[in-house]
């Protein structure tokens, strides 16, 4: 330990033996599904303080932007946690705070690379603060650790830049074209490339630069596993995920209200979904809706592949099964979907939806007795089942 | 009202009128706001009482977080500074009624918007100030999320909407408006800075999921418009034919300068989230975008910031013009100081960077606070989303998450600023939700005073009342056959080894608009060598020099050519 732990230390102490209090913010109008996770995570950590609830706590606050208090958590379990952990917690809490106060994400993120200065991440995120805040010195010797432990656009970018503001746009050209051999696609070098030249005075070498950079408007995002984690958690993810759903819901009604397939709606609900998918490929609901919506675009065999993912992966999803079955059935194969509709009824006899697509293919290609069947059956599970009761007595 | 622009102003050579007023005759600046002090709060003895409205719907449109403008100009030709500011309402409507207060000679205003006829109910965003039919009295732009209104003035602070016969249409977000005459044919032209595309019925949520104000990054931009005057008490749309109509953005600020310095106006607009524009005016009639190649369209970063409102002048005092623009929390406020090849991120060596990390900056000005020859910046801050509540923030629960602090930042001399905002004690004091900020010289005392426009709050009226560190001029630069201020005409006042220029170009900040009139801190220069002026087009005069602390009027064709 380092005596610059110190203030954390303290706390985090404080903490373990219960004499802090955990921050609790206001929930009222957070999604209920985030809602139970923070609660569930600030019971955990409450009953047990143990650096792992703490830290866990503290991440879940971070991913839905409550900073300040997961400043104050991350802080808690840095004080009782060892060493790896520790720098981990300190590290975050120098990402949460560097929008709000940027001279404590400074200290935050220095404390952990006491802890932990073989991480390159933190040496970026460092460096580029300490730019950010004038302090020149300390920028240019986080970017050279970085470099050393792995060269990369960031660093060189980040040397070309201080290079730039000092004054030597020769040697800042030098940096940046090493950024540029590691990354050719990085428009933040292309822009620190096209201001340099111009500096040079070579103004072709310049715009050509810029026009490589194009139409600036994100960062291009540091690789930092600690915080890709963070942004990963489950409920993060399932958050997005329901709120996507949401809005593809919300977008469906809207073009079912004007009475016709809104193409542009759908198009717009498309993005969200695809979002949530790029996110956690592996996520069933989002694969579900994104099969709808591409049904509802008439991209059939496309939704036919997502729904059959979705049932592979979820084979009791009676919904899922149910929407395949219909697309199949709606693009003609018949066969196929009849064949999901007996798994979905093998697993769900008594599924009434099934039963009756079922029983209207059978009517479809003439199967009277196998239609019979599934219509006896209907009126066995809702005997005031109308369709089917107007079936039979034809 | 021909012959009323050349109006000269009241110089007042004793201590501020507006002061003694409050503190009592006699009562210096330091009695009356502390040996601090560069501003003292006048609101409440100003008879200024606009709030701003907004009908909070609970649904967080975008539109609500905005915030409205406002514009320091004499309406009634009394050579007093009135002031209108825009108001909202409800949205989607009915909008609140715009406000004009009309200057009392006490240094006081009155509430005159029904006379005046100004009471526009869109749902008020920009404001923009200039004399579009040559008759020596000023007029107004009005700009709404939804439809604009141009009002021409009878002279006499009584106004008229001629929107319609004017051919002003669209129904576009209008943000800030600017009025420049980028073909210099005499008219005032107009420029049109929109936002995005809204749907109100799109909710938006913050990472948690609670409802917050939408990320217009998410939205889809949409290009500015360009209103050429005819001349004829009609506009044109000629934003394709000045190539601007293609290049969709989240315009906020707009400012008017001659970037180039060949005697024509180009256009800096700061986009939110993507990178700024800069048209430079190719003087036949169309623009083209250099933000990029000229170094103002992202930081030194690389990275297109929210760009939000605008400041322009010389803060190094190297005679060019240097370029701020106020940012994100998250994001530094940027400084670009123009060198031979384009203009450089001199955000943090500045100063001006580290401590805008924090907040979100809107409005800002810059200008010399205590008369010592350089200029200081001053900025209206407020978040977009919500954050921790400030511990002085006393609004209410909800809004308390959104309010910040305003800032000063005094130039210490070469651009490089220092924080004065705690030191001061008086400007960062209330905490909300600030947005529009103009400054002009309210009690006429040959400082500039400052009003702040916040959003669902009360409008703020600051007296400066800094420690006087040198002299000061005020200059008026007219051309009689227009009967009015020339916009873009540049000036340039020297005094012994030392030059400081300035552009008539009054709407600059976010949504609103300054004074007309040119003031200039000199510092310890005592006299006025000679004062150059470069009008529209890139004609020269020179005019004689003389004595300092008062305001003069140039007028076109009567120096040396």
């Amino acid at each position: 330990m380092t005596r610059r732990l110190a203030p954390w230390l303290a706390l985090g102490c404080a903490a373990c033996g219960g004499g802090d209090a955990l921050p609790a913010p206001e929930l009222g109008e957070v999604e209920p599904l985030v809602r139970l996770e923070i609660a569930r995570r600030a019971e955990a950590a409450a009953s047990d303080r143990s650096a792992d609830n703490l830290s866990r706590y503290a991440r879940v606050l971070h991913a839905h932007g409550m900073l300040a208090e997961a400043e104050h958590v991350y802080l808690l379990a840095a004080g009782c946690a060892g060493e790896d952990l520790a720098s981990e917690c300190l590290h975050l809490a120098g990402c949460a705070m560097a929008p709000l106060q940027p001279e404590r994400a400074v200290e935050h993120l220095t404390a952990a690379l006491a802890l932990r200065p073989d991480r390159e991440a933190g040496h970026l995120r460092l460096a580029i603060l300490a730019e950010r805040l004038g302090k020149v010195d300390v920028a240019r010797d986080h970017y050279e650790k970085a470099v050393a432990l792995r060269p990369s656009s960031h660093a060189w970018l980040g040397l070309g830049r201080l290079l730039l503001q000092a004054g030597d746009p020769r040697a800042a050209v030098e940096q940046l074209e090493r950024a540029r051999a590691l990354d050719p696609d990085h428009h933040q070098v292309d822009e620190a490339l096209a201001r340099a030249y111009a500096r040079l005075g070579q103004a072709e070498a310049s715009r050509q630069a810029a026009q490589r950079a194009g139409n600036l408007s994100a960062p291009r995002p540091i690789d930092d596993p600690l915080m890709a984690a963070v942004n990963d958690a489950d409920v993060t993810y399932r958050a997005f995920e329901g709120r996507a759903i949401a809005r593809f819901d919300e977008e469906h009604r809207r073009a079912l209200a004007t009475g016709r397939r809104d193409k542009a709606l759908l198009e717009q609900a498309l993005d969200a979904i695809d979002s949530a998918c790029r996110a956690r490929p592996d996520s069933p609901t989002a694969r579900h809706y994104r099969g709808l919506i591409l049904a509802g675009l008439g991209r059939v065999d496309e939704a036919i592949a997502e729904l059959q993912a979705v049932v592979a992966a979820r084979p009791d999803d009676e919904n899922a099964g149910l929407a395949l079955a219909g697309m199949l059935r709606a693009a003609g194969r018949a066969s196929a979907a009849l064949v999901q509709l007996d798994a979905l009824l093998e697993r769900r006899p008594r599924c009434v939806d099934a039963l009756m697509q079922r029983a209207a293919l059978h009517l479809e290609a003439h199967e009277t007795e196998a239609a019979r069947r599934d219509l006896r059956a209907i009126l066995d599970v809702a005997p005031d089942n109308e369709w089917a009761r107007a079936r039979l007595r034809e | 009202m021909r012959g009323r622009f050349a109006r000269v102003r009241r110089p007042c050579p004793c201590a501020s009128s507006l002061l003694v007023v409050l503190a009592g005759c006699g009562g210096g600046r330091d009695e009356a706001s502390g040996p601090a002090s560069i501003f003292a709060e006048i609101t409440a003895r100003s008879g200024v009482d606009f709030v701003h409205h907004v009908e909070r719907s609970g649904r967080f449109p975008l539109p609500e977080i905005m915030g409205a403008g406002c514009a320091l100009f004499d309406a009634d030709g009394d050579g007093r500074l009135d002031i209108y500011f825009t108001d909202a309402g409800r949205f989607p409507g009915p909008g609140a009624p715009d406000r004009l207060y009309l200057a009392n000679p006490d240094s006081t205003w009155r509430d005159a918007t029904t006379a005046s006829g100004l009471r526009d109910t869109g749902y008020g965003m920009g404001v923009a100030v200039g004399d579009v039919d040559n008759d020596g009295d000023l007029d107004l732009y009005v700009g709404n999320l939804g439809a604009d209104a141009l009002y021409l003035n009878d002279g006499h602070g009584v106004f008229e909407d001629v929107s319609s016969r004017a051919g002003i249409s669209g129904s576009a977000w209008t943000t800030s408006v600017a009025f420049l005459d980028y073909d210099v044919d005499g008219w005032l032209d107009i420029w049109v800075a929109h936002y995005v595309e809204y749907d109100h019925d799109r909710l938006c949520t913050d990472a948690s999921g609670r409802p917050e104000y939408a990320n217009p990054r998410e939205l889809r931009g949409v290009p500015d418009t360009l209103y050429h005057n005819r001349g004829d008490g009609s506009f044109t749309d000629v934003s394709v034919a000045a190539g601007i109509a293609g290049h969709a953005s989240n315009g906020l600020g707009v400012v008017v300068e001659d970037f180039d310095d060949d005697g024509w106006p180009d256009v800096f607009v700061a986009n939110d989230g993507q990178a700024n524009h800069l048209w430079m005016n190719q003087r036949d009639g169309t623009f083209r975008e250099d933000g990029l190649p000229m170094g103002v369209a992202v930081n030194g970063h690389g990275v297109a910031e929210a760009n939000m409102g605008i400041a322009v002048g010389d803060v190094d005092g190297d005679g060019d013009l240097d370029l701020f623009v106020t940012h994100l929390t998250g994001e530094t406020n940027t400084l670009w100081l123009r060198e031979d090849f384009g203009f450089v991120d001199a955000s943090e060596r500045s100063g001006l960077a580290g401590p805008s990390l924090p907040t979100t900056g809107f409005g800002t000005a810059m200008f010399d606070l205590e008369l010592d020859g350089d200029l200081d910046v001053v900025i209206a801050n407020g978040r977009v989303t919500r954050g921790p509540a400030h511990e002085r923030a006393n609004i209410d629960p909800l809004w308390n998450l959104y309010a910040e602090p305003n800032q000063v930042f005094v130039n210490l001399g070469g651009g490089r600023f220092v924080d004065a905002t705690s030191d001061e004690g008086v400007f960062g004091a209330p905490v909300e939700v600030s947005r529009g900020l103009a400054v002009g010289d309210l009690d006429r005392d040959g400082d500039l005073d400052v009003v702040i426009t916040n959003a669902m709050g009360p409008a703020r009226i600051y007296e400066n009342v800094a420690q006087r560190r040198g002299h000061w001029l005020v200059v008026d630069v007219v051309d009689e056959s227009l009967h009015r201020a020339v916009y873009g005409a540049v000036v340039r006042v020297l005094a012994g080894d030392r030059r400081w220029r300035r552009t008539v170009s009054p709407q600059t900040s976010y949504l609103s608009s300054s004074e007309i009139a040119l003031h200039f801190g000199l510092g310890d220069a005592s006299r006025i060598d000679a004062i150059e002026v470069r009008w529209p087009g890139g004609a020269r005069e020179t005019f004689d020099g003389g004595p300092v602390d008062r305001s003069i009027t140039l007028v076109r064709g009567k120096g040396r050519r």
